[in-house]
């Protein structure tokens, strides 16, 4: 996807799995926009793979 | 308690002259190794010692200290190096013995030797038992074990286990080996026969393949079953050496020392022998740790979608989950978030109480927890009180914004003003329901400019109309009802806390508690404006400064009943003229009460008082403009212009009318009149 679009999103099991999981190695409350921005991450790094 | 070894007097041989070399021979090395231990071999070689006695009176030759070490055998040792003679003894003049530990069943020497692989056993094969293995010993065959001495060796080779398993006794020759063949390699047959035919009593037997033909059977039998041991080791030799486990790590010098021992064994050496060839120890293999890595996860690919869409999702799938704590845009798994105790819970509720004022979430933590905000902890904690107050729905309400946390009690007194409850202002703000727009623009303008009336001076208010609401934060909460934020007047160095009173579907909003501002720095009528900061819930506060006037204004004296009476004020600051409440333009509400609350609550019936009140006597009715309307009608109860001009132009008893000769000014005739 080439254009950022904000209809309604719906996070697969990965996706969850992958923010628990983020979450259960943190010692601190992450934002929201770190989760966000973490799960962007992950998605290039799975994309480039 | 020290024991004190003393070195036992050495015994030398020889005429009185050689004793005396021998001892200064000896002193030579207890010098040389006067700091190793007691029984620390010192090696000196010949030539040096012949030198350091040549330095004396008495000079003698390599050879003649080679004689000398040699008569004195318990004392000293030589040896013949490639560098020449050695002599060697200890500091107590003793003469050297090997002390080369013995690693023959040492760990390393069990960690390190391959166990010996059995005749015919393939690779990774398991040797089989025999179900008697597991049987108890019957005092018959303890009996024979212990006493049949003479059994004569079958053909096949017994091996004895370390718990000696029953045999029969020495008269039956129809060992149930002979009747295996050929046992090893175990297949299938083989080992139904061997189920079959073998009672619980009968040894482990393995059968030697080729070497020992069936006839060697009836030979007469091994006085003992070592010989059996020396046979299967040399079979188990001759066989391919294979390790039923390998040991990665092994050097180069390792794999040829069990090469050199198994051709060794092949000869025919025992097994003792193999056993005890030194056992190499492996250097240390260094592992590092590998980083702990993430696992590979296959998220969506969310490239393309927004931020907000993401946190959208975020919120959606996440915040229904009982395992993960959230408050206010922060996460975290519930179990890592710090409880509170209930004796926590009712110290945070005292102090609340104690300073009479709701209290943000870090004022919390520093002083009912006492955890400092340079503390690593400090974060967590402000999310732990917040996460944990937030369950506490009877103690606890949460007042505050995204930066500013504010936490309250049910008890605490009402903030701003006491002359109207919040419920009545809310329903005098009612109107501003109508104009608010749908999706409300939060944050959306940095800064406002507003005009107080005399109602809001009088309340210490604002109303949280559209412009304030572009300006201040949402609620945070969904069923949030108020939020407390800060004033900040940075004229009169004075920061006021303020609470917004979020609008509910029948009640409009408003912001309480600027009475002391206004009372110090305005009058009715004045500018003020009001700008954002980065912090969300922190605002800066200011009225536009003028040259100093003064002027007679309406107040509302309430000494003894309230009346409107017109007072000199002194003030400094920019107004709106047509808000100001001069004598001069309003002297007909000089004494005048205020409206009664029945007129109060209808729109047109206020209207009407207003124009009897101020407007100019024109036959039986009355004539005013709509900023004299406006601003006497904001004196009772809030009003918006755009309310006015809808009570004035769409009055069905058609009391209110345009003035058509004047511009912007209104009639009032009275239905009675």
């Amino acid at each position: 996807m080439s254009d950022a679009t904000n209809e309604t999103v719906r996070l697969s099991d990965d996706d969850i799995a992958f923010l628990l999981m983020i979450l259960r190695n943190s010692n601190r409350p992450l934002t929201t926009a770190q989760l966000v921005e973490a799960l962007r991450e992950q998605s290039l790094l799975v994309a480039r793979d | 308690m020290v024991n004190q070894v003393v070195p036992p007097a050495a015994m030398m041989a020889g005429t009185e002259e050689e004793q005396e070399l021998a001892r200064s021979l000896l002193g030579m090395f207890q010098a040389h190794g006067r700091f190793m231990s007691a029984d620390r071999v010192i090696r000196l070689s010949a030539a040096s010692l012949a030198e350091a006695t040549a330095r004396g009176a008495a000079g003698v030759s390599a050879d003649r200290v080679i004689e000398i070490a040699r008569q004195n055998p318990d004392v000293f040792a030589v040896e013949e190096t490639e560098d020449g003679p050695v002599v060697s003894t200890t500091r107590f003049g003793r003469s050297p013995v090997d002390q080369t530990p013995v690693s023959v069943h040492g760990f390393a020497a069990r960690l390190m030797t391959p166990v010996p692989r059995l005749a015919g056993q393939l690779r990774g094969e398991v040797i089989r038992l025999d179900t008697g293995w597991n049987a108890p010993l019957s005092e018959e065959s303890v009996a024979s074990q212990l006493f049949d001495i003479e059994r004569p060796l079958p053909a096949a080779i017994i091996v004895e286990r370390p718990m000696l398993p029953p045999t029969r006794p020495a008269g039956e020759e129809d060992d149930v080996a002979l009747d295996v063949p050929d046992l090893l390699p175990l297949d299938v047959d083989a080992a139904a026969a061997l189920e079959s035919d073998a009672t619980w009593d009968q040894p482990l037997v393995v059968q030697r393949p080729e070497e020992v033909p069936a006839v060697e059977a009836e030979s007469p039998a091994e006085p003992s079953i070592a010989p059996a041991y020396d046979d299967l080791a040399a079979q188990i030799i001759d066989d391919e050496p294979v390790a039923p486990f390998e040991i990665e790590p092994l050097v180069a010098d390792e794999v040829e020392a069990v090469d050199d021992r198994d051709e060794t064994a092949t000869v025919g050496t025992d097994v003792d022998e193999i056993v005890a060839e030194p056992v190499v120890t492996p250097e240390p293999v260094v592992v590092t740790p590998e980083p702990r890595r993430v696992p590979s996860l296959k998220v969506s690919d969310v490239s393309g979608v927004e931020d907000d869409a993401l946190a959208a999702a975020i919120n959606q799938r996440l915040g229904g989950d009982v395992r993960i704590a959230n408050f206010n845009h922060q996460w975290m798994t519930e179990d890592r978030v710090p409880r509170l105790s209930r004796g926590d819970l009712r110290r945070i509720k005292e102090y609340i109480q104690e300073q009479e004022q709701p209290l943000t979430d870090d004022v919390l933590v520093q002083d009912v927890l006492g955890v400092r905000p340079n503390s690593p902890d400090f974060d967590l904690m402000r999310f732990a009180i917040s996460f944990r107050l937030s369950r506490e729905h009877r103690d606890f309400d949460f007042v505050g914004t995204n930066e500013q946390r504010f936490w309250s009690t049910s008890t605490l007194p009402q903030i701003g003003t006491q002359r109207r409850k919040p419920n009545e202002l809310g329903t005098d703000y009612r109107f501003l329901l109508d104009a608010a727009p749908a999706q409300p623009a939060y944050r959306s303008t940095d800064s406002v400019l507003h005009v107080v009336t005399f109602f809001e001076y009088y309340h210490g208010l604002l109303p949280y109309d559209a412009e304030i609401q572009a300006l201040l934060p949402a609620p945070v909460l969904p069923d949030q009802r108020t939020a407390m934020l800060t004033f900040e007047t940075p004229q009169s160095y004075t920061t006021f806390l303020v609470e917004l009173r979020y609008p509910t579907p029948n009640r409009g909003g408003f912001i309480l508690g600027l009475d002391d501002f206004f009372s110090e720095n305005l009058i009715p009528g004045a500018l003020i404006q009001i700008q954002r900061t980065d912090n969300d819930g922190h605002y800066r506060v200011e009225f536009l400064p003028a040259a100093s006037q003064t002027a007679r204004l309406l107040e509302l004296d309430e000494r003894r009943s309230q009346r409107y009476v017109f007072h000199d004020v002194q003030y400094a600051c920019e107004v709106e003229d047509a808000m100001v409440l001069s004598e001069d333009r309003f002297s007909g509400l000089a004494n005048e009460r205020p409206v009664d609350e029945k007129v109060r609550r209808r729109p047109e019936a206020l209207v009407s008082a207003i124009f009897e009140r101020i407007g100019e006597k024109i036959g039986p009715g009355f004539s005013a403009s709509f900023d004299d309307l406006y601003a006497a009608v904001n004196i009772e109860r809030p009003f918006s212009e755009k309310q006015l001009r809808r009570v004035l132009d769409t009055d069905e008893t058609g009391a209110f009318a345009k003035d058509p000769d004047s511009d912007n000014v209104y009639s009032f005739v009275p239905s009675n009149a």
